[in-house]
């Protein structure tokens, strides 16, 4: 099982590391991999749909951003209910597919991802999937504030 | 998600009314639905998938294990508008 470290550091204007940047770079971004939506059938878009996986222990399932799932051309193969406290349940589509992690090099195997929508084009970062719990039952993972780094093994 | 109610519907639809029956026939079988129609019924998930992208490409079909209803999930970030 591989496991990763990240760490992050702001940068001035020179493109420089600034020292001691690490620690609110990871509070504000939160952690992340790198990932690339491939096909159930293992295949890649000519231009492949990626963007980066945030890890999100708040979440009970793994989800992917619907829209991005359909332009990779991820089948939708049920619906699921979205529930939340501040609104009504409402229904979202389930795909089948796989996400490959440029950090690990290693794919990411869900089999069913919840669609929810993430907007990937208007945030910091172009977040098109959240991993849940349920990928983490089986990953060791460590964020550690006081050094600015997390380490993930999946 | 707006725009999204009613998808699958007539398959969920045609799941719903026969859940009972397609758990005594085909346990722990994961089923292929479209329209209001079984396709098939599969050892896993995959094959099942597999058999539906050849069978419809990129357009929609059911696949569910027999037995199972609608998945609910939380995801607090998003009913907070973190992300």
């Amino acid at each position: 099982m591989p496991i990763i470290t990240g760490r992050f550091h702001a940068q001035d204007a020179s493109g420089n590391d600034i020292d001691g940047s690490t620690g609110s770079v990871l509070m504000g971004l939160g952690p992340f991999i790198d990932v690339v939506l491939v096909r159930p059938d293992g295949t890649k878009d000519a231009e492949p749909q990626q963007g980066v996986a945030v890890i999100d222990t708040g979440a009970t399932l793994t989800c992917v951003d619907a829209e991005t799932a359909k332009r990779a051309g991820w089948p939708m193969i049920d619906t699921a209910r979205l529930s939340s406290v501040t609104h009504p349940d409402h229904e979202v589509p389930v795909f089948a597919g796989h996400l490959f992690s440029t950090t690990l090099r290693r794919n990411i195997h869900v089999a069913r991802w919840m669609g929810v929508n993430l907007r990937p084009n208007q945030a910091a970062l172009p977040v098109v999937a959240l991993i849940g719990r349920d990928l983490l039952q089986q990953a060791l993972f460590i964020y550690n504030g006081q050094d600015g780094s997390f380490s993930l093994a999946l | 998600m707006h725009g999204q109610k009613g998808l699958l519907a007539e398959e969920q639809a045609y799941y719903d009314k026969h859940a009972d029956e397609l758990l005594l026939r085909h346990p722990n079988r994961h089923l292929l639905i479209h329209g209001a129609e079984l396709i098939g019924h599969f050892e896993s998930l995959d094959e099942a998938v597999a058999n539906g992208i050849r069978l419809y490409g990129r357009k929609p079909f059911l696949v569910r294990r027999a037995g199972d209803r609608q998945t609910t999930f939380s995801v607090p970030a998003l009913s907070l508008g973190v992300l």
